[in-house]
This record gives structure tokens, sequence and C-alpha cells, in this order.
């Protein structure tokens, strides 16, 4: 049996949703008066568009969902000095990984530091986080359906308007920048 | 490594990311596997690919007793109220 969720009336998210979204945000953002905000933004959002509630997904999750945008968004705003503004940029930053031959030229490091205890892990999102915003919008979009909602790719296509050979190529280039990213910002950094 | 099977190392990485995403045929899955075998560098870029993955997949709750204040659950409640008359 499919599971049918119940979207329950607006004046009832605040009690149910806020304090859950709130720590979301607040543990990738490390803002409390925007993330504040971001709660606020996530409702307004919902109300707008809650027609489109699927029901075979739980209300935080789709409450969640929206604000994952409104964080990237949040992020994307405040970081001018993005290293791949362009998905041009990101696809030489990609093809600069190898020579013309294919082989290795900046080699995967080790990765060591995972995050550990609570403290870390906080940290280590907000750093996700930056790097997902650091992302051309319509990369990390994709990248965030594939692997933070678990969307197909088929799914992916149909929404972004893409063809699989092309979805597949952004989640590989998305791939590379966020572990090329995380390594600078996260793993060289706690060595 | 060098081109084993005809695969370079810059294919091996595209095909890892795409086996996250469709089964790739038999063959080619058995042809990552032994290049992955023999080949540290590919290994480590499957592992971090994955680990990315989980890590996305795992983090969406962080236990913690952060509330969101009484003064911003009204502001929210008000702002709510206020956009529901209106439409």
């Amino acid at each position: 049996m499919t599971p049918h969720h119940v979207l329950e009336a607006p004046e009832e998210w605040v009690d149910l949703y806020g304090d859950y979204l709130y720590r979301f945000a607040l543990a990738r953002t490390s803002d409390p008066g925007r993330s504040e905000d971001l709660v606020q933004e996530t409702f307004l959002a919902a109300l707008k568009s809650r027609r489109n509630f699927k029901h075979q997904s739980s209300p935080r999750t789709w409450l969640t969902a929206i604000l994952k945008h409104k964080i990237i968004d949040h992020l994307r705003k405040f970081k001018r000095e993005q290293t791949w503004d362009s998905e041009e940029a990101l696809d030489r930053k990609t093809d600069e990984m190898f020579d013309g031959a294919g082989h290795w030229s900046i080699r995967p490091r080790r990765w060591d530091a995972h995050p550990g205890d609570h403290f870390e892990q906080k940290e280590f999102l907000k750093i996700l986080y930056t790097c997902l915003a650091g992302l051309p919008k319509r990369i990390a979009e994709i990248f965030i359906m594939r692997e933070m909602e678990g969307s197909s790719t088929e799914e992916i296509c149909q929404v972004m308007e893409v063809t699989s050979t092309n979805c597949w190529t952004m989640l590989y280039r998305a791939r590379n920048g966020l572990r090329r990213c995380l390594q600078l910002n996260w793993f060289d950094a706690m060595k | 490594m060098h081109h084993l099977f005809g695969l370079t190392c810059q294919d091996i990485t595209r095909l890892v990311s795409e086996s996250m995403d469709r089964t790739l045929p038999l063959t080619q899955r058995i042809k990552i596997r032994i290049h992955l075998g023999m080949c540290k560098y590919c290994a480590r870029f499957e592992k971090q690919v994955h680990f990315l993955r989980n890590v996305c997949r795992k983090h969406e709750e962080l236990p913690s007793a952060t509330t969101l204040s009484a003064q911003a659950r009204d502001r929210i409640r008000h702002a709510l109220r206020a956009s529901t008359a209106e439409h």
C-alpha cells in the first residue's frame, strides 16, 4: 500500500514543523536570525504551492525540500567569490583533473578526517552546503534532487528538461566539484 | 594505471559516477571493478563519491534541543496568517 500523507492546515505548521526546520537551517547556516527567516520563507512558499503537495511524501519531507532550496539560494547570495559560477568553469575544473591522455593530473588525496562528533558534523554540513552553493545553480539543483531527495534520473530529466546523458554528465561534474571543494575546505583543513 | 580495456582513469571516473545513477551492463561493471582493483586513485575517487552520497542522504536531522524563540514563532504565525488572508 502506498502511504497517503495529509498536509495539515497552515496554522498548525509552526507548531508541528517549525522547530525541526529551524534546526535544519541553523545546522547549515549557523545564523539564528537568518534561519528564522528561512523557516518563514519556507512556510510562505509552501502555502502558495500547497496544491503541489504529493501525498506519497510526508509534510515534513516536503517542507524540508523547499527549505533546502532556500538555504542554497541564501548561501549563494553571500558567496560573491564563486569558484564555479558558470557551467563552463565547472567543466574546465573537471577536465583539468586529467591530462590529455586521460590519466590523473590532480590525484584524489586520502580522506581521513571523517566528521565524528556532533559538533564536527554541524561544521561539516555547513561546509557541504557552502560547497553546494558554489556550484552552478542548475547543477546544484540536479545534485540535490538526486543525492538528497533520492529522485530517479528519469524524474530529474522530466523536471529539468534535460536528456539522461546530460543528466549523468551534470551529476558527474557536481560530484567532482563537491569532492574537490570538500577536499580543500574540510579534509585538508582538518589535517 | 594505463588504458586497461581501452578505458582511461577519466573514463572510469565517469562510469563510476554513472553507475550511481543507472545500472551499467555487466561487462562494463567487470571492467570497472578490475580497474579499481589496480588503480588506487580511481578507487579513492569511488570511495569519495559514495561517501558524498551517504553523507547527503544521512544528515537529514541532527538531534538538538534548539527551538524557535517565542517571538520568532509569533512572527512566522503572523506572516502565515497575513498571507493566507491574501489568497
